[in-house]
């Protein structure tokens, strides 16, 4: 009779403590790190440095400039598109004003949605768009500016689009819906699939984790 | 005793009434409709939703809601509804321009669909004019032939 009621309830005590395990793990840090030299009195020093997100100067919708250096402070969520796209960016705004809803009126969260078709997507365009989304806030920018610096961006930085395989395409980029969160020291924390409404949902959860994390590390 | 059994009946037909709602709300599309007709309104109704699902969910969402001032509603849409048929000509060709729906304007190219048959048109016009609390009727294919012969 007590092994009927011990043995369920060890069980049960495990599987409750498994989650705890689970729940507290951090997010993972994304990229390849570097390791960089320092001469430290005279002694060579070699630093772990993560990957970041590279210094960038553009423009929002509201004609403000936008560098990495607005976002002091704040975790982002990242997301490539451009205003003339039917195919998967319906969806990803969709999606991304999930994530502004819910933490529009919080300053430790910004949205960045860099347009790979900077020359037609100008600051009229963009203001035109965020206006149409219903976006009134500054929590969400909508950025245009110079197009290498952004495919730069987009290639390297955030790493979730890759040149198309034809060179001679002058859009040469394979647009993905991909969601990158990034955290307060730039580094990339999570990449997620903004087409599909389950990976949002897990990204939201992953966004409380992180801010849950960043606050912790301010105290 | 008598006024139990009355209460009784009263509140289980309420009840009876209220779980047909459901059946009854998709069924309110097909009254008057003779049994042949609701037939085949059932059957493009069917196809109609898959192909809506796969061409138009998209930017007007599987609910017909639309985005924002974006891409526009069709439930309850009022541009749609004034005459479902011409819905047509910009499905199968495409839309530019300014457009007012609900008394919100709109100005996001709608992407052409040659590709689309007339008898697939007909269908997704069916389903999305009947969806959502709109109701207009079959919308056949050969009607919608006529319609597409005259597009501007």
């Amino acid at each position: 009779m007590i092994k009927n009621v011990l043995i369920p309830v060890l069980l049960v005590l495990l599987a409750m403590a498994c989650n705890e395990v689970a729940e507290q793990q951090q997010l993972p840090v994304w990229g390849n790190p570097q390791v960089k030299e320092r001469i430290v009195n005279g002694e060579t020093v070699y630093d772990t440095v993560p990957h970041t997100i590279s210094y960038f100067r553009l423009l929002d919708q509201d004609s403000t400039i936008i560098t990495p250096e607005s976002l002091e402070g704040k975790i982002h969520v990242a997301d490539f598109f451009f205003t003339s796209c039917i195919s998967i960016c319906p969806i990803m705004s969709k999606q991304m004003k999930r994530v502004y809803e819910k933490y529009q009126s919080q300053d430790s969260l910004a949205i960045v949605s860099f347009s790979i078709d900077p020359e037609y997507d100008n600051v009229a365009v963009l203001s035109d768009h965020a206006s149409r989304l219903g976006v009134t806030s500054n929590t969400w920018h909508f950025l245009t500016g110079d197009k290498d610096e952004i495919y730069d961006l987009a290639f390297n930085s955030y790493m979730t689009q890759r040149p198309a395989d034809d060179p001679n395409d002058e859009n040469n980029i394979l647009h993905s819906g991909a969601f990158i969160l990034v955290d307060t020291q730039k580094r990339i924390r999570g990449v997620y699939d903004g087409t599909i409404a389950d990976q949002v949902d897990l990204l939201m959860k992953d966004i409380d984790k992180l801010l849950k994390e960043e606050n912790a590390n301010v105290q | 005793m008598y006024n139990k059994l009355i209460l009784f009946c009263l509140v289980s037909s309420l009840f009876l009434a209220s779980c047909g709602g459901a059946t009854e709300g998709q069924n309110r599309i097909y009254e008057g409709m003779d049994s042949k007709t609701e037939m085949k309104m059932r059957q493009y109704m069917k196809a109609g939703e898959k192909l809506y699902i796969k061409h138009c969910a998209n930017c007007h969402q599987p609910d017909g809601t639309g985005l924002g001032a974006l891409y526009p509603p069709l439930a309850t849409a009022d541009y749609l509804m004034k005459d479902p048929r011409a819905a047509a000509c910009i499905i199968k060709n495409g839309q530019n321009g300014e457009i007012y729906v609900n008394g919100i304007q709109y100005n996001q190219a709608m992407p052409p669909h040659k590709d689309l048959s007339n008898l697939e048109i007909a269908e997704i016009i069916t389903y999305i004019s009947n969806s959502w609390t709109n109701k207009s009727g079959l919308h056949s294919a050969s009607e919608i032939e006529k319609t597409l012969q005259n597009c501007k």
